[in-house]
């Protein structure tokens, strides 16, 4: 069978000067017949799940297909309802399946990747990952990787849901100042030859501790290797990256964002600046992750019947069906929708090319577990919003009654956005009609 | 609620290894692990002297018992991409030389004129070059609508203290307002009332990091008024105003110990390399090493730039080598289980990380070199050494704060409506009570049954008033002899007390829980799903947290754990969601009395802390802490033999933690270790 050049072979090959543009031959099958306009994906994950106890629901929408009526959670969604669709019964037996007593955990870990996690540290490859491998040829970034969460301390599958291989967890970009830099700053200071000079020094620097880390690898056992597989891999990525620097499409990213310490701020600024690298084509691909798995976050800045919401989200998750924590969640939750209402909106009003780049888009929004008392894998709360170029209707409700999976799902995202996939995470084989 | 926050996953055994029986044979295998922020920091601060913390900048780490985990330790494009960035900031702000200050004065006219090339603006900008207009005397423009504004990028030569004046007098009819800002943010704002005939100098002093800068001058005049206009001649930018750093100039002539003109390039830019390289690599460098760093200097050189930049250059590669990043062990079978001695160097580098949390001094990689350091009289010694040395803070900062989970303080959040005391400066004083309280057991000999118990503690004089001590005055924390029991011990510090509580009250299960986990080394399952609700018509007034609790323990799936961990937690109570000391909660007195499913009784928390320390699980629990975070790896059974010994051995050592770093260091898993058997092939 014909297999693609891989990128990274050739430019280790060719040694140095080989930059963009590319040989179409390095891409996927399916990307060559890619059309000019890019495709995006993005998974979004807010901590804890919603509830559904004693006929109360606030999440799931009461009417299914086209034209359904928002619920009270997601009625913020309304701007961009048409750009919409609910998936309600929609599990992921896998997670249940892993050897691990935390709930959170398992779903956390298995919330891109559908596997059951082996352990704290090791997972699948999340589908996001599945499309930056298939995607990466054409921008700067194969992917990013946001977070709100600066503390960390946790063990991977609790708080990293990006995951390039079964033992490489994507740390996330939290802070949106730096993440701008990274993405947009340029020295303008320095004069052509200057910059050039510096993208040699980088890469004579990145060339050699490539040369000693290699003869390293051949020195380790197999379990070691693993380790040093992500270093080597990030090394060839970032001279990929400084190759590529000044190519590609140009546009004008804005301000820079001023640092914050408020989650709201944080939030709404990371958001902004995720919406400039699809914009600007920075990256197809990325992750948002709110908070942590079990987060036990308080919000201060919202109130449930009059009063601020003081306990941490976690506990309150565990509602018992009590009226007190069911008003709180619905607070947190709403707040959680306009988050995402937020950056959809933004997406909706960038034009590209008479499409809107939500138009252009999927993204998946969910949770790592459906109801918070019972810490289950089914009737999990997704939203699926976008387009992807028209390979999505969205607009619709559909509730699949715990006979769908979520891999299923992943593989008609991956689909829709140009990607390859036949089989995905644990019980992923056929693409699920949404 | 526990949120399973504290819950450690089970150690996944080897696949195929066996260990041999309950002999302690097996030392295990440690998996090649990286540097953690904190090592990372240390270890940049050992070679460069460079003590601003980078790694604070980096991706999160993540963790399991302890953050030097290596199989947790994960190593994503982004952290490969901060090593890089962050070698070149370093080794830039160690051994650059002085800059040389500038003074830039940028007319106004000139910068309106480059953003609105042709007097139009950019597709895209956010502003509008109809808002700002020539103005004749003094030479310049009159920006005249609100929040209109005109801007320059400036690089700054290095971080500093810059002087920021602007020229600007009032064009309008009402005063202007003048704002400045730097990055977005405002650094000066004023009223400007001074007539173009005689404009005024705003002058402003900050300090600011090197790099390219967006300086912004904006009329916020947003007055409903027309002739509101801002006239600007100019602004000046000059600096950095440094004071000299003795400090670092002797450190930039330390390393440039030759001179290229009279020694040789090549000889000169090894003999720097080799003391550099070896210290990051903490192993002796061979020519292969300075085969890839030499022709660094060279490729410097030839482009034009001097020696020194090349000498940068080649250190900014030993800093993002895998080689400095990650402690690197070798097997000579790494697919197979054989067990052999570490080297003298890796041992080396097992004992600066696990004591000093960095690389290893120059005596200790003598000792190492030499081939000495595998004997076990040596070891000792420079474990002793090292245990005496200031950097052996690093034992309370890294290991003893995560033990007893310390970092967690830092993002707690007490609900300011619920306790309006509570504020950042208690927090750090709760943080430095505990954290001078653990350091006097790495500095004394104090046995570490007084973490339980101990007659002193560290306050100032918020802590003492929020602790209701008196007579301790200033701000300063300072060493305070306790006449009661009631902040003897770790269990009564505040610090605990709050990490250990949600926002809004007290968790007496989370507080058993922190109990059980961390000195008892008990970690309870999570809830099991689906807790059924509290009884239909149960009412939570007038009752206290107790009482509502104990209700719902007759749940029969929740009462086999929560019978251990509540009691103790509730012994507890009379310290609040801060740690504040009461009587009463929710109206009714405090109940702290408690017994465990064994029988064993207590009321409040000096008995329970009594019993705690009583208890042969307490030793074994801390040797197997200091174990685990010695070796970077979660423990295993066939570690549990090494536990016990330890345990065994402390009471004769007068339970000091510095003899049990000493015992730790000489047992099988520290100094010995073994590869793993390939499943499906190398």
């Amino acid at each position: 069978m014909f297999r693609p050049l891989n990128r990274r072979t050739v430019l280790r090959g060719a040694g140095t000067a080989l930059a963009l543009p590319f040989l179409e031959a390095m891409l996927p099958r399916s990307a060559r017949a890619a059309p000019t306009k890019p495709l995006r994906l993005l998974g979004w994950y807010f901590p804890n799940g919603y509830y559904h106890v004693n006929g109360i629901d606030d999440w799931t929408p009461k009417t299914t297909g086209a034209g359904f009526a928002l619920s009270p959670i997601l009625a913020p969604l309304m701007p961009v309802a048409s750009q919409v669709s609910v998936l309600s019964g929609v599990a992921n037996p896998p997670a249940d399946a892993a050897n691990l007593s935390c709930a959170h955990a398992r779903g956390t870990g298995s919330f891109l990747t559908c596997v059951a996690p082996a352990s704290g540290s090791s997972d699948g490859v999340s589908m996001d990952q599945v499309a930056a491998s298939q995607l990466k040829a054409y921008t700067r970034f194969a992917s990013l990787e946001l977070g709100t969460d600066t503390v960390g301390g946790d063990i991977p599958i609790r708080s990293t849901i990006a995951w390039a291989d079964a033992n490489t967890p994507l740390a996330k970009e939290t802070r949106p100042a730096a993440l701008f830099d990274r993405l947009f700053a340029a020295d303008t200071m320095l004069t052509p030859a200057e910059i050039e000079k510096r993208k040699a020094y980088r890469k004579s620097v990145l060339d050699s501790v490539l040369v000693t880390a290699n003869d390293l690898s051949n020195k380790l056992g197999k379990a070691d290797r693993q380790k040093l597989d992500g270093y080597l891999s990030g090394v060839r990525d970032l001279e990929l990256r400084i190759a590529n620097q000044g190519s590609g499409p140009m546009c004008t990213p804005g301000t820079k964002p001023p640092a914050t310490g408020d989650i709201r701020t944080q939030t709404k600024l990371l958001l902004d600046v995720l919406a400039l690298a699809f914009q600007c084509d920075v990256t197809r691909v990325a992750t948002f992750m709110f908070d942590r798995a079990g987060s036990d976050l308080a919000y201060p800045f919202l109130t449930a019947n009059g009063a601020p919401i003081n306990a941490g989200h976690h506990g309150t998750s565990h509602h018992h069906g009590a009226a007190a924590n069911l008003a709180q969640l619905k607070e947190i939750l709403l707040w959680q929708t306009q988050q995402l209402a937020y950056l959809l909106d933004k997406l909706n009003k960038m034009d590209e090319g008479g499409e809107s780049v939500l138009y252009r888009s999927a993204v998946f929004y969910s949770s790592e577990i459906g109801d918070g008392d019972l810490h289950e894998q089914q009737n999990l709360p997704i939203v699926v919003a976008g387009s992807a170029g028209g390979a999505l209707k969205p607009g619709s409700h559909t509730n699949f009654a715990n006979k769908a999976s979520k891999a299923d799902l992943f593989i008609t995202l991956l689909r829709a956005v140009g990607c390859t996939v036949d089989k995905f995470g644990g019980d992923g084989d056929v693409a699920l009609s949404i | 609620m526990a949120a399973c926050q504290a819950v450690i996953e089970t150690p996944v055994p080897d696949p195929v290894f066996v260990p041999p029986g309950p002999t302690c044979d097996d030392p295990g295998h440690v998996t090649l692990r990286r540097l953690n922020r904190t090592e990372y920091n240390n270890s940049v601060r050992d070679l460069l002297g460079d003590t601003t913390e980078p790694a604070n900048d980096f991706p999160a780490d993540p963790s399991g018992s302890f953050d030097n985990n290596g199989d947790v330790l994960a190593l994503s494009p982004l952290l490969v991409e901060s090593y890089e960035t962050t070698a070149a900031k370093v080794v830039d702000g160690a051994l650059l030389p002085p800059p040389t200050p500038i003074s830039m004065q940028l007319e106004a006219e000139t910068l309106a004129a480059a953003m609105c090339p042709g007097g139009t603006e950019p597709a895209g900008s956010d502003y509008t070059c109809f808002g700002y207009l020539p103005t004749s005397a003094p030479t310049g423009v009159a920006i005249w609508e609100h929040d209109y504004y005109i801007d320059r990028n400036q690089a700054l030569p290095a971080d500093g203290e810059y002087t920021v004046t602007v020229r600007v007098w009032k064009a309008g009819t009402v005063n202007a307002k003048l704002a400045v800002l730097l990055d977005g943010k405002p650094l000066v704002q004023r009223d400007v009332s001074a007539a173009a005939s005689a404009p005024d100098l705003v002058t402003v002093t900050a300090t600011i990091p090197g790099g390219t800068h967006r300086f912004q001058i904006r009329n916020t005049n947003d007055a409903r008024a027309y002739e509101r206009d801002l006239g600007v001649d100019w602004i000046k930018i000059e600096g950095p105003n440094n004071p000299p750093n003795p400090a670092r100039e002797a450190f930039r002539a330390q390393v440039f110990s030759c001179d290229p003109a009279k020694d040789g390039v090549d000889a000169c830019a090894k003999k720097i390399l080799s003391s550099f390289a070896r210290k990051a690599y903490r192993r002796p460098v061979t020519d292969a090493d300075l085969g890839q760093l030499v022709p660094l200097v060279q490729l410097a050189i030839s482009k034009g730039d001097d020696f020194q930049a090349g000498i940068r250059l080649a250190m900014k590669r030993v800093l993002t080598s895998a080689e400095f990043i990650f402690k690197v062990e070798l097997d000579e079978q790494p697919n197979t289980p054989v067990v052999h001695d570490v080297s003298d160097l890796e041992l080396a580098t097992r004992l600066s990380y696990f004591l000093w949390a960095s690389t290893p001094d120059d005596a200790l990689l003598q000792s190492a070199e030499s081939g000495a350091l595998h004997d076990p009289a040596e070891l000792e010694a420079q474990t002793r050494r090292m245990l005496a040395d200031p950097r052996a803070d690093a034992l309370v900062e890294s290991f003893a704060a995560q033990w007893l989970q310390l970092r967690k303080l830092g993002p707690s959040s007490p609900a300011a409506s619920v306790f309006p005391t509570f504020d950042q400066a208690l927090k750090s004083a709760m943080q430095d009570e505990t954290t001078l309280f653990l350091k006097s057991f790495v500095r004394e000999d104090h046995s570490l049954l007084e973490l339980l118990d101990a007659r002193y503690t560290y306050l100032n004089d918020r802590l003492a008033q929020h602790y209701g001590i008196s007579g301790v005055t200033g701000a300063d924390m300072q060493k305070v002899a306790l006449t009661t029991p009631q902040r003897s011990g770790i269990l009564g510090h505040g610090s605990i007390l709050t990490l250990t509580s949600p926002p809004n009250r007290t968790s007496p299960v989370r507080r058993g829980n922190w109990i059980l986990a961390n000195l008892w080394c008990e970690v309870p399952p999570p809830p099991p799903p689906n807790v059924p609700a509290l009884p239909e018509g149960a009412s939570t007034a007038g009752k206290t947290l107790r009482q509502i609790a104990e209700e719902h323990r007759k749940e029969p799936r929740c009462a086999a754990c929560h019978k251990k961990m509540d009691p103790m937690g509730f012994a507890m109570e009379h310290y609040n969601g801060i740690g504040e000391y009461r009587d009463v909660d929710n109206g009714q007195p405090v109940d702290s009395s408690g017994v465990l499913p064994d029988g064993r009784k207590f009321d409040g928390a000096a008995q329970v802390a009594a019993m705690v320390k009583n208890d042969p699980e307490y030793l074994k629990c801390v040797s197997a802490k200091v174990l685990t975070y010695s070796l970077g790896r979660e423990l295993t059974d066939s570690d549990q033999c090494t536990v016990d010994q330890l345990a065994q051995e402390l009471p004769l050592k007068g339970n000091l933690l510095k003899e049990l770093a000493v015992k730790v260091v000489a047992t099988k898993q520290f100094r010995q270790r073994r590869g793993v058997l390939a499943v499906g092939g190398p």
